[in-house]
């Protein structure tokens, strides 16, 4: 069956612990790179979807000002926020606007500029993503709910502190590689675990750091994408779920429900199973949800998440390659522009762009997006026909 | 006597919560119950999630629970840097419901363990708020 919508231009700044710049410029330069390469032009754009998590920075409502910016003025624009899956919503969202036949070329831009605030205030902001009624009173963080599915995945699978830092070892491997991350050392596990614990067994080296960045996605229908570029990558599969805020009523937590079924959905409009997607990537957060993701996504049985990455198959090389850009943990997790910034590394995977850690020959790619301690979850999956 | 004194710190301004406060105070940990459907319900609320009825109770927490999650938080978000090193948890009560809370730093220094049983009690915790706390319970 033919595509309806494809991504036809993508750009990334650089990710990095303090950019110095405004929100603004940050958008501009991701803009101009996704325009770059394309036969696109400014005016083709019919309208924004700016994506951005909350009181990061000073501005309320940045969509007119980053619009004005982008020289978009007079086109539609608006925001989109569902935490650190803000950019994976916006190209549902623009996938959406395509469809409908209400616009041929949708901008979508995520950004976020973290380094206003200090680690605490913006540990303080992410507390308050859970319940700011019931759960954030009593201390609730961003590190401490994932350690709390650690500790329950732990009970349950016998998953270790030195299990987790080996996600950290294999990421920190490809952060080496990708000169946009702002993380660029190899780590050891030794390296790991004598890092601070910041929630246990969270350790600092197990945990994303805040950053700043923006990306750009160029979406346009069929009938105009070829236009663009010659190659466009098409979105065969979107789903999206949503898990309980509050941690009281969460049911599962060795694994996050609402990302179990965003894959599924996902899966069955792109027609395919977990064993054809060709390369991922997935919201690691922290060391402990990579291990989760992988069993959500159905690429390792319940348990097995981390025999899947001790055998080498999340590596280049492997059965399911994910990551191979650093992911969050390498590259920093600038919240609103994360999700863009895992569906522009497909797009450059299925395009045969990503040099040394390509996938030779990548047809069918994954993108798993998280919000929050798992409250929102995105699955995209994007074909190179 | 609203939510603004719940929790160690608190975020929220007029929301009612009156019944829930005034049970801390009084040394009860409380939940809402539909009287209709009688749906057990945590977070306290004026509306079933189940059934929408309105017409909620007021039901102190009952029994011994055991721990499903927990952690030790050592870098607290600000306003709880004071705190750290504290411990969070997820307890469930026979009924099905389960409390997001802090756990009681153990006397003896012993580790929580999920599974562990645990029971929860009023507290307070500075300034005029009040909470709950999950108490370790003796095996046997």
């Amino acid at each position: 069956m033919e595509k309806e919508v494809a991504i036809v231009g993508a750009g990334q700044t650089p990710f990095v612990r303090k950019c110095g710049i405004s929100i603004s410029e940050l958008c501009f330069h991701a803009f101009k790179e996704s325009l770059q390469g394309t036969r696109l032009k400014r005016a083709d754009i019919g309208a924004s979807v700016i994506c951005s998590a909350t009181e990061y920075d000073k501005q309320r409502s940045p969509a007119g000002v980053i619009s004005e910016f982008l020289g978009l003025e007079g086109k539609p624009t608006f925001c989109v926020e569902s935490l650190c899956c803000s950019s994976s919503s916006g190209l549902k969202t623009a996938y959406a606007m395509i469809k409908s036949g209400l616009h041929d070329v949708v901008l979508v831009v995520g950004f976020q500029k973290m380094s206003e605030l200090t680690s605490g205030e913006a540990a303080e902001r992410m507390g308050r993503s859970g319940d700011v009624m019931w759960e954030s009173p009593l201390g609730m963080s961003m590190p401490a709910a994932f350690a709390l599915f650690a500790s329950s995945h732990m009970a349950e699978y016998g998953t270790t502190g030195e299990d987790l830092a080996r996600v950290r070892v294999k990421s920190s491997m490809y952060g080496a590689l990708n000169e946009r991350a702002a993380y660029r050392k190899n780590i050891t596990v030794e390296e790991v675990m004598k890092s601070p614990v910041i929630a246990a067994p969270l350790k600092v080296m197990d945990c994303c750091a805040n950053a700043d960045g923006a990306v750009a996605l160029v979406l346009a229908g069929r009938d105009c994408a070829k236009r663009f570029t010659d190659k466009p990558v098409w979105i065969h599969g979107l789903g999206a779920s949503s898990s309980s805020a509050t941690l009281s009523n969460r049911r599962l937590f060795s694994g996050i429900q609402c990302a179990r079924d965003a894959a599924k959905d996902a899966y069955r409009m792109a027609g395919v199973g977990p064993e054809e997607i060709d390369v991922a990537q997935v919201h690691d957060c922290f060391t402990i949800t990579e291990i989760i993701n992988y069993e959500d996504l159905g690429f390792a049985k319940p348990g097995e998440g981390v025999r899947l990455l001790d055998e080498g198959q999340t590596s280049l090389g492997g059965k399911i390659p994910t990551n191979l850009d650093g992911g969050l943990l390498s590259k920093g997790h600038p919240i609103g522009a994360t999700g863009a910034g895992q569906i522009r590394t497909i797009f450059k995977q299925l395009r045969g762009e990503c040099g040394r850690t390509q996938v030779a020959g990548a047809k069918i790619g994954l993108v798993h997006n998280l919000g929050g301690p798992g409250i929102y979850c995105y699955v995209t999956i994007l074909g190179r026909d | 006597m609203g939510l603004e004194r719940f929790g160690f710190k608190s975020f929220v301004r007029d929301v009612k919560g009156d019944e829930f406060v005034k049970g801390l105070e009084e040394g009860k940990v409380t939940l809402t119950q539909c009287r209709r459907c009688k749906k057990a319900v945590f977070p306290p609320r004026s509306s079933c999630p189940e059934c929408w009825s309105e017409e909620m109770d007021w039901v102190e927490v009952e029994g011994h629970g055991r721990i499903v999650a927990f952690t030790t938080v050592f870098y607290g978000p600000a306003g709880f840097e004071n705190l750290t090193p504290y411990i969070l948890g997820v307890v469930e009560f026979p009924s099905g419901v389960k409390m997001f809370g802090q756990v009681e730093k153990d006397a003896a220094g012993e580790e929580v363990r999920v599974g562990e049983k645990m029971k929860v009690v009023a507290v307070r915790t500075g300034e005029g708020m009040v909470s709950y706390l999950f108490r370790k319970v003796q095996e046997g």
